[in-house]
């Protein structure tokens, strides 16, 4: 059985909030974060856009400014008081930071090479190292938080928050570092927004994850911070994480479900919790049907069809690669707040999927909560949270 | 650092003279036709290793680190949306970090968990980080990738590199003296660690694959040797290289 590590903080910024306690309140009224597409697209696209953009860096990390960056220090805020204590405690070198975000500064080269369209030269103050690459939102957030320890990026498109917490907790079970502070971001950019009504699977309504009246999925924007520690106080631990490949198709699930079966089964085993045990499920459910599908057959193979699930893209769009630890501590909060959220846009439910859809908010209390988190390329997870024992 | 060593088992290595040089083809036609330089890179170094150890790679972990991703296919949609503005689906479904690794899964059906990070000139030393952390988890073996593409002319300030990548077949459990499942492996590698800022050989200055053709060739050697993996600032990384018998 793995060792289960106590989340000493948390922060997600989003189009809920732009701090967590209206994050979480907003999900806990049943209110959608989604509003018109900030960016110019032709053609109909609700997104989960902040109602304020980040503000521009400076100072510091003024040459590491992108759109995704901006997010990431923003939703720093929250966490940094008790960072700054697990710094103290454990040694900067101790600390390790591991975030996940599938565009990094895409939407910063977007405009960059516009830019050079249209007068024949870059920005005079475009940077590919600092700006676009996965490295400089690392380096940006290392100046910022002073972390000395392993620092990296996990891009597995959609799960990549959720991998990047497999990847801290194999970091504190190896005796590599003591704590990890695990982030997930993304903003919003022209390629995925066109990409994925290119794919025909942008809704061009606000999306209705498991409702057969389901169009498509809608995209959002925000960042979320988790702060494992090896030892500290906390109502909610992370007690396993699942990681399967689908092997199967770059941007399809497997039809069977067999890749999240494996992800939910091995967080479970790890843990060292059976199925009967599961209170509840946060979903990865984006608003595909193809997607829903493949999880509900999952969901009802390993946990029955009892088991209360919902959804909460409908309130926040897709995070894609902040998707994973934003819904992470979705869970968390299930776990210690005792409720879990309306899965918003899912009535009427699809009958087909078999699963008991939360489709109004529960009170009660919920011990052991998995999320999912699937992803392109068939990079499945699955995380176990559960209260401290 | 206290992760235990691990043994090299098979190698990888993909440096072409020149830049019109392609990696031979290795992945099935089907995925081919869309595959990027990147992913070809990737799937050419993961089978000379897997290959070189008698291993399949259909049933092992895969770790693979990319400091820029699919940057060849992301400036394909950029070009794209500055003209009509559509981006191509299988271009944009390819365009992920992940790609390489999603493909490699596919073509070998490859369920293990695998995942796909980047940190800029750490790249390396913390895909080498990820595949001990694995070892040390759950065991058995990971074959560790590191590749990239060379920066577009458009975007980059300064000289071209030329694409690169390597790969290192790892068993965890490994000791000095003790061949494993039969096979000797390479080397032992261990010792992991964060070099300190005043060190002198810090590999900051050479470019990122000529640091992976210096470790590959450091354990084609057998060692003992001490290697630099590279990267900048604060967070500059080493490792040891041990011969697997004798003192």
């Amino acid at each position: 059985m793995a060792e289960s590590y106590p989340i000493t903080a948390y922060a997600a910024v989003n189009a809920l909030g732009e701090s967590t306690r209206q994050v979480v309140e907003n999900l806990r009224e049943g209110l959608s974060g989604l509003r018109p597409c900030p960016l110019p697209v032709p053609f109909e696209a609700p997104t989960g856009a902040l109602a304020e953009p980040a503000p521009r860096l400076s100072g510091a990390v003024g040459r590491h400014d992108s759109p995704t960056t901006r997010l990431a220090i923003v939703a720093l805020d929250e966490v940094r008081a008790t960072l700054g204590r697990a710094l103290a405690r454990h040694g900067a070198e101790r600390v390790a930071l591991i975030v996940g975000t599938t565009t990094a500064g895409l939407a910063r080269t977007e405009e960059a090479h516009a830019h050079l369209l249209r007068t024949g030269a870059l920005p005079g103050d475009y940077d590919l190292e600092r700006q676009h690459a996965f490295g400089g939102l690392i380096d940006a957030l290392r100046i910022v938080t002073g972390i000395r320890g392993p620092a990296f990026v996990v891009s597995t498109a959609c799960s990549a928050s959720a991998k990047a917490l497999g990847s801290a907790q194999r970091l504190l079970a190896a005796g590599v570092v003591d704590a990890v502070l695990v982030g997930g971001v993304d903003a919003l950019s022209q390629t995925t927004l066109r990409g994925f009504h290119s794919l025909e699977i942008l809704s061009p309504e606000r999306c209705r994850p498991l409702s057969h009246l389901r169009r498509g999925i809608n995209l959002g924007e925000g960042a979320a911070y988790l702060l494992l520690e090896r030892e500290g106080e906390s109502a909610v631990r992370l007690l396993g994480v699942g990681e399967s490949s689908d092997a199967h198709h770059m941007s399809a699930p497997h039809p069977e479900g067999i890749g999240a079966l494996a992800a939910m089964r091995g967080a479970l085993e790890q843990a060292g919790v059976s199925p009967g045990d599961v209170d509840h499920v946060n979903l990865h459910s984006p608003g595909t049907r193809l997607n829903d599908l493949s999880e509900a057959r999952a969901i009802t193979a390993l946990l029955g069809a009892d088991v209360p699930v919902a959804s909460t893209k409908g309130y926040t769009g897709h995070l894609l690669g902040a998707a994973g630890a934003t819904e992470a501590i979705f869970a968390i909060v299930s776990i210690e707040q005792g409720w879990i959220p309306q899965s918003l846009g899912a009535d009427p439910v699809d009958p087909t999927l078999g699963v008991s859809v939360s489709t109004a908010r529960r009170e009660g209390r919920f011990r052991r909560v998995l999320s999912n988190s699937f992803a392109f390329g068939g990079a499945n997870v699955s995380l176990l949270f559960g209260d401290a024992p | 650092m206290t992760l235990m060593p691990a043994a090299v088992l098979g190698l990888g290595l993909w440096r072409p003279a020149s830049i019109a040089e392609m990696p031979p083809p290795r992945l099935p036609p089907r995925l081919r036709r869309r595959s990027s330089l990147l992913i070809n890179m990737v799937a050419e170094v993961a089978y000379q290793a897997t290959q070189e150890a008698g291993a399949s790679l259909s049933s092992i972990p895969i770790v693979v680190g990319s400091a820029y991703g699919e940057l060849g296919t992301t400036m394909d949609i950029l070009r794209d949306l500055a003209g009509e503005g559509v981006v191509s689906p299988t271009q944009f479904q390819s365009s992920v970090h992940n790609s390489a690794v999603g493909y490699l899964s596919i073509a070998e059906g490859n369920r293990q968990p695998s995942t796909s990070v980047a940190a800029g000139d750490g790249t390396l030393a913390m895909v080498l980080l990820e595949a001990f952390a694995c070892l040390a988890q759950r065991g058995g073996q990971v074959l560790a990738i590191v590749a990239d593409e060379p920066t577009p002319a458009e975007l980059r300030s300064s000289g071209q590199e030329m694409p690169w990548a390597g790969a290192l077949l790892l068993e965890g459990g490994a000791r000095r003296g003790v061949a494993i499942a039969g096979r000797s492996p390479l080397a032992l590698l261990q010792d992991l660690r964060a070099l300190p800022p005043d060190a002198p050989d810090r590999a900051a200055d050479r470019p990122p694959g000529e640091v992976v053709r210096g470790l590959v060739e450091a354990i084609r050697a057998g060692g003992p040797a001490h290697v630099s993996l590279g990267g900048g600032g604060s967070c500059a990384w080493s490792m040891t290289i041990c011969r697997t018998e004798g003192p």
